[in-house]
């Protein structure tokens, strides 16, 4: 297993890694010296405390970041019910497409009827105009 | 019952309807020529009894003046 020298705060620290986790750490250890450099450094602040410091911000971070990771687990659920309910919504907008389809074929046929009720009742209107002149022809 | 159900029925009325018409109209035709027949039947008897009624009143005439 390889090892990265580090040196933090004017120490040597030797950090074994894995291979495939080098980039990562060296990217951390950047991060962590980052943090470091928002203290100022002078002969009446320890390393300790700069480091007891940096690592009171990094809970601070992380307890913010966990507020976060709350909500943002909070509003999962809450989209996984919204979800749900959606779900059931397109199920029952699908029923009612496919009730209103039903209705619509319907609606045709009923007008199929219709129409052929009004040609139907034509019909037999000049059939009785025609018994009606039959008779006035006979009566004269 | 559906109405065009309704309406088959109505039309069948009709047609049977049509039929006793046509009947009607034929017997009246009928009845019309029965009784033009007969009004010339009428006539033609007026007319004879007119003749006959002057046959009769000349037999009379002459029967009073051979008297």
């Amino acid at each position: 297993m390889p090892i990265l020298k580090v040196e933090i705060l004017g120490s040597q620290i030797e950090i074994n890694y894995e291979v495939n986790e080098e980039e990562k750490l060296a990217s951390l250890i950047e991060n962590f010296k980052r943090r470091l450099s928002d203290f100022p450094h002078s002969e009446r602040v320890s390393n300790y405390t700069i480091i007891f410091l940096a690592a009171l911000k990094a809970e601070d971070q992380l307890a913010e970041l966990k507020i976060v990771s709350d909500n943002n687990k909070y509003n999962l659920e809450k989209i996984d019910k919204q979800v749900v309910i959606i779900e059931k919504l397109n199920n029952e907008v699908v029923l009612l497409q496919d009730q209103l389809k039903e209705l619509n074929l319907s609606n045709i046929y009923e007008k199929n009827i219709n129409s052929n009720a009004v040609e139907a009742i034509e019909k037999l209107e000049n059939m009785l105009e025609a018994i009606q002149r039959k008779i006035k022809n006979s009566i004269q | 019952m559906s109405i065009m159900d309704k309406i088959t029925e109505l039309e069948t009325s009709i047609k049977k309807t049509d039929v006793l018409v046509d009947e009607l109209a034929l017997y009246l035709k009928e009845l019309k020529i029965k009784t033009r027949l007969k009004e010339e039947k009428i006539l033609k008897l007026k007319e004879e009894v007119t003749i006959n009624v002057e046959k009769i009143d000349e037999i009379i005439e002459n029967y009073h003046a051979n008297t």
